[in-house]
């Protein structure tokens, strides 16, 4: 049991600032987040067989924390789009970050959420499919257009031939 | 190599999900073909600077709470589930037992006027010699004796040619003639 208890502390060590840091990065649940990861824990420990059993508890977990966080805003009052999702000005550096950021945040949501899964958490693609319950393909699909559509938003398109 | 085998295969290796052979493949196909290695370039850019992008957002992440007070919400919350359980088997049992209570025959619950039950009223004995269920009553065997005319309602005309005749509760009833 003891055994058990420290497997357990030691994943929470390991997984709870991910999980904090996904909730705090969605500008809905910003506020929440403490609440929303000690949610996302009590539901994991409930079924606690599946979290053990699970090809990835990482992916599991995030599954979790997604509906955690999707029941959240269902309850929640609508939020308008936060000022800093607004397109900056380029300037420098810096700009080049924040028109970024700004592109980020006009992708369509399962784009943006694919991709924030892909790089905030270096998740697999096999392990966002198992997150967003949807088929390798798709998330495949969804993250080449998220980085198409950035490229473009930076970058003018480039001629390429055979 | 298509452009868009090219793209996919571009945005796979930025992302970090191409297999090692299918890298390679695609490496000895970029030193052939400069422009998509400036393709390659572009994607690699692309995604790096959205990693910095997303990694850098200006959200502080703080420290989680601890495991403990993760593990007290959950002890009551359980207990919270078990007490509405309880609670919802005692409603059920309090429920039964009181409609138990009003429905046991000349039984209602002490205190409580005007609830009235149905009760079945004991045949008496000079009922039985004389009454409705007695020897001249409608019921009584006295009636079906064989070579008895039929009784039949005041107002009944005796000599009707027609009878009602019903021989089963699932069939229609039918007229027949008085023989």
């Amino acid at each position: 049991m003891d055994r058990e208890n420290e497997q357990l502390e030691q994943f929470y060590r390991e997984t709870a600032p991910a999980l904090l840091a996904y909730f705090r990065h969605q500008p809905a649940l910003a506020g929440a987040a403490e609440d929303l990861l000690q949610d996302t824990f009590v539901r994991a420990l409930k079924h606690r067989d599946r979290l053990e059993t699970a090809v990835s508890r990482r992916a599991y977990l995030f599954g979790i924390a997604r509906h955690v966080g999707l029941d959240a805003l269902r309850q929640a009052e609508p939020v308008g789009v936060p000022a800093d999702s607004q397109i900056a000005p380029v300037a420098g550096e810096d700009g080049r970050l924040e028109s970024m950021r700004a592109a980020i945040a006009e992708l369509p949501p399962p784009q943006r959420e694919a991709l924030l899964l892909k790089l905030q958490q270096e998740l697999s693609y096999e392990e966002i499919a198992g997150v967003l319950d949807i088929p390798v393909g798709t998330v495949r699909s969804r993250l080449h257009y998220a980085v198409l559509r950035l490229r473009q938003v930076l970058n003018p398109p480039i001629a390429y031939e055979d | 190599m298509k452009t868009e085998t090219l793209e996919t295969l571009l945005i796979d290796r930025a992302l970090g999900a191409l297999s090692p052979e299918v890298a390679e493949l695609l490496e000895s196909h970029l030193i052939q073909n400069p422009d998509a290695v400036r393709h390659a370039e572009s994607v690699e850019s692309t995604v790096r600077l959205a990693r910095t992008a997303v990694a850098g957002a200006p959200v502080s992440t703080g420290h989680p709470p601890p495991l403990d007070r993760v593990r007290k919400t959950l002890r009551v919350r359980r207990r919270q589930a078990f007490a509405t359980e309880l609670s919802r088997l005692a409603a059920c049992l309090l429920l039964g037992l009181t409609i138990g209570l009003i429905g046991r025959p000349g039984g209602s619950p002490a205190g409580a006027p005007g609830v009235s039950t149905a009760v079945a009223r004991p045949v008496i004995a000079s009922d039985a010699a004389n009454g409705a269920g007695g020897r001249n009553g409608f019921w009584s065997l006295a009636n079906f004796a064989p070579g008895k005319p039929e009784q039949s309602a005041a107002g009944v005309r005796q000599d009707s040619r027609y009878r009602l005749h019903w021989d089963s509760p699932v069939k229609m009833p039918h007229l027949e003639e008085n023989l």
